[in-house]
């Protein structure tokens, strides 16, 4: 037996394995090959009258979905605590990442977007603050920590809280084909697109609904037109 | 006398034993749904119906009728002879206490043998006074028809059998 | 490095394009885990005996009586080996002569429920007798002494009688018609009899009665620990990228794609299942009900604590012949051959479209057992009716007579009904003109279910 000559076929064919499987994990998490077909797409939104004003993302990872709990804090609560917290002057967003930290809403996932202020009103500055999680933001999620002469007097928000992700991930479909199917749905429709982001949401739905407490919220591709709409196409493949 | 005695004893004890027929009126609230009158229930069971339309005490009693003939001799040594329809229960008569403005007695009596039947719903009154009584007559005979007869069509099963199976195997 | 890069790549195995037809419904395809099959079901709503003398008796506890094929002294067996045996024929009677015929000692077995007579032999494996498509569904089957040589049925989706007339006289029927003590059962009279001249009915009620029947606790059997266990037997390896919604009250909605699949979990303890997907088999009645019947056992709630779970008898099938072939099954629930009752109507409903399960709805209640409390004489049924046939006049908007209002009756039934948490032993009788039955409590006759 020559072992040489075996050994040799062995660890080409080792080499062999190893290069395969190197490009399948790479692949895996690439685009594939959709380069040429953003060429194509491009082209049919310029048929459908349809502008785009960004890019197309490329990229379209797999992706876990999320639980939440709605939160919901007793206004009691808010009044009382606001009393307790001191006077702000120009750090509006520090008071108020102190104030959500107090009613124990302040986690990794509160992340601070802007402050706003305001000249005449019943409030002086707004601080706004969005959720995230794995990565994207969750549409439609917001928490409003309201000011007047540097007091916090209310706060108002829509927020999934205690949030907790699937085991497994699932394959979504990329921005090309989710604009196609938004275009489908409106065919004739004049669009300026301003924006396409993949964002966690939880869907609209036909069915009738008491005081939801929980739900599930879904990656989406949020696509943002010129007039400041926001339309939402579900990325994940049925 | 020594003769009249047993005779009288006779008498006695069959008036003891027997149900007298209706000396009172018919109770208004009371009516005998079943059996219907002057009917004839062909069955060896007999089912009673009463319908009570008012709160109160009845009692129920199914008696056969026979005939007896009494003979009795008058001091003079003339023989008289007497047919009496006499009823005997055929169970102990049941009570019923109706609490309702609307209520029915239902009973089957089995094992009834044909015959004249006397039914006598007795509505009873304070101390157990009998202050109405309803009767209705039944008679009981056994069914006539025989079984085979029901399906008969005037030709035997076995030709209507190949005649059928003909139709079917060379059409209408 | 290999055997890493294959560990990688296996364990970064992610779920990419899944269908509907992913969804593992969680069948068993070991049928010993079955414990509801089709033979369970499709039986008699109730058979009546008659003696013969004008008197009935009525058992809706049908499976000692009607038996099961696979004993060939029972009532059942013997319908089918009437129906195998040689030189059948069947030949359409009038109504008068099938009501002479169950004057005499007879054994019938009722059926409450659509039942199609070709799919029923289709099912049993047998051939049926020449003329036998004349009876399209199977109301009534059963012997009389006035003839044992016949079959007598009636189809009243047709309105019509027949008899399947045999060279030979049944076995069965003949050694049970001359064999049979009837004496000691409960009796049971047409309300014809009962209430005279004026009611022409043919229902039969019962004279007078002793039950053991006590009330009992029942309880909702949802466990909300066990929600997603339960959850994941409708939705299989699917069930992590459903989505759940919570509502304050306790219900939990599950739900696949844009609601393609629906499953909701009631604070009541009912389950409710919707899925759009409707299949593409043709199937008949009783591979639909076998198919109603596996979904219905594979989907048994958790049960905590000591109670026992009902079994389920067929009340009612509707079904739809165009396109592969729809069928809607109501079964109610049953404890020891007692029928249990819900104000709202039938607790389990099963449709299969296309040999799929497309609706299912199930109040999957435990119920503690029976206590032994020895027997008592309930209110008669007549006496129910005659203390509240003023109600039930009231009911229908009318004036009536008991007379009348009798001769509207259209079932009178006993069992428990379900009364918040509790059963309590009722009459149960349907009336001409109402959407629903009304209750009266078997020892009292007051009303039950007026809120």
């Amino acid at each position: 037996m020559d072992w040489t000559k075996a050994k040799t076929i062995l660890i080409i064919a080792l080499i062999a394995t190893n290069v395969f499987l190197i490009y399948s994990l790479l692949d895996r998490h690439s685009d594939r090959g959709e380069m040429t077909n953003e060429e194509v797409i491009l082209q049919l939104m310029e048929q459908r009258n349809i502008e785009l004003e960004v890019d197309i993302p490329r990229l379209h990872p797999s992706l876990r979905i999320i639980q939440g709990e709605y939160l919901s804090v007793d206004r009691e609560e808010i009044a009382a605590l606001a009393q307790g917290m001191p006077t702000a002057t120009s750090d509006y967003e520090g008071v108020a990442e102190d104030f959500l930290e107090y009613l124990g809403i302040l986690d990794d996932e509160t992340v601070y977007e802007e402050t706003e202020l305001f000249e005449d009103g019943d409030i002086d500055a707004s601080v706004r603050f969005k959720n995230e999680v794995e990565g994207l933001q969750i549409a439609e999620n917001y928490i409003e920590v309201y000011f007047k002469d540097g007091r916090i007097t209310d706060m108002n928000y829509h927020w999934l809280d205690d949030v907790e992700v699937s085991p497994r991930k699932i394959e979504t479909m990329s921005a090309a084909v989710a604009l196609m199917s938004l275009v489908n749905q409106q065919p004739g429709a004049k669009m300026t697109i301003t924006g396409i982001e993949l964002v966690y949401w939880v869907p609209d739905t036909d069915m009738e609904l008491g005081e939801t407490v929980s739900d599930t919220a879904f990656p989406t591709w949020e696509i943002t037109l010129s007039s400041g709409e926001k339309k939402y196409v579900g990325a994940v493949q049925i | 006398m020594k003769r009249i005695l047993p005779v009288l004893a006779l008498v006695l004890v069959l008036v003891l034993s027997s149900v007298l027929v209706a000396f009172a009126d018919a109770d208004p609230y009371v009516s005998i749904v079943n059996p219907s009158a002057d009917s004839t229930v062909y069955s060896s069971n007999l089912l009673v119906s009463v319908k009570v339309t008012k709160a109160e005490t009845i009692s129920v009693a199914v008696a056969k009728e026979s005939t007896v003939v009494t003979t009795s001799a008058a001091v003079d040594g003339t023989i008289e002879t007497k047919t009496t329809k006499t009823y005997t229960n055929i169970e102990t008569p049941e009570s019923f206490t109706s609490t309702n403005t609307l209520s029915y007695y239902t009973k089957k009596f089995e094992n009834v043998t044909p015959g004249n039947y006397l039914i006598t719903v007795s509505t009873l009154g304070k101390d157990k006074k009998v202050v109405y009584t309803t009767t209705r007559t039944v008679k009981v005979a056994v069914k006539e028809t025989t079984e085979s007869a029901v399906f008969s069509t005037g030709q035997s099963g076995t030709f209507t059998f190949l005649q059928n199976l003909l139709k079917t195997i060379f059409g209408d | 490095m290999t055997i890493l890069l294959l560990y990688v790549f296996w364990a970064d195995l992610e779920l990419t394009r899944f269908s509907l037809s992913d969804i593992d419904l969680g069948f068993s395809d070991d049928d010993e885990e079955r414990t509801v099959f089709v033979e369970d079901v499709a039986v008699p709503s109730y058979v009546i005996i008659g003696t013969g003398q004008g008197d009935y008796i009525v058992k809706s506890d049908v499976k000692p009586l009607y038996g099961s094929i696979e004993d060939p002294g029972s009532f059942v067996s013997s319908l089918l080996a009437f129906e195998q045996s040689d030189e059948l024929f069947v030949e359409e009677i009038s109504e008068e002569q099938y009501k002479e015929a169950y004057t005499y000692r007879s054994v019938r077995a009722v059926f409450d429920y659509l039942l199609p007579l070709g799919d029923y032999f289709k099912y049993k494996n047998v051939v049926g007798a020449a003329g036998v498509e004349e009876i399209k569904n199977l109301s009534e089957i059963g012997f009389s002494a006035a003839a044992t040589d016949s079959l007598l049925v009636k189809d009243a989706s047709q309105n019509k009688y027949f008899r399947v007339v045999s060279g030979a006289k049944s076995e069965w029927a003949e050694s049970f018609f001359s064999g049979t003590d009837f004496d000691s059962e409960a009796v049971y009279y047409p309300i014809s009899a009962l209430l005279g001249e004026g009611v022409d009915l043919d229902l039969l009620l019962p004279m007078s009665m002793e039950s053991d029947m006590t009330e009992r606790d029942i309880y909702a059997g949802r466990d909300t620990e066990a929600d997603a266990m339960q959850a994941k037997s409708f939705f299989g390896n699917t069930f992590d990228f459903v989505r759940k919604i919570e509502e304050s009250g306790g219900k939990v909605i599950y739900m696949y794609g844009y609601g393609e699949t629906v499953l909701i979990l009631n604070e009541d303890g009912s389950v409710e299942y919707k899925s759009e997907a409707a299949g593409t088999q043709s199937v008949n009645y009783f591979e639909a009900l076998d198919i109603a019947l596996q979904f219905f056992d594979s989907h048994q709630p958790i049960v905590t604590g000591g109670g026992i779970e009902p079994g389920v008898k067929l009340e009612k099938v509707k079904t739809d012949n165009a396109g592969h072939g729809k069928y809607r099954f109501e079964l109610g629930l049953e404890t020891d051959g007692e029928d249990i009752f819900f104000k709202e109507g039938n607790p389990v409903i099963i449709e299969v479209s296309g040999g799929v399960v497309t609706y299912y709805y199930a109040e999957r209640p435990i119920i503690e057992p029976k206590q032994d409390a020895g027997t008592n004489e309930v209110f008669s049924a007549l006496n129910t009716i005659a203390a509240n046939y003023q109600n039930i006049a009231a009911a229908l908007g009318e004036d009536l007579s008991m007379e009348a209002v009798a001769q509207r009756l259209t079932s009178v039934k006993y069992g428990y009904y379900a009364d918040g948490d509790r059963l309590v032993p009722v009459w149960q009788i349907g009336v001409k003109g109402l959407a629903k039955p009304l209750y009266f409590d078997l020892y009292t006759s007051e009303q039950y279910g007026l809120d």
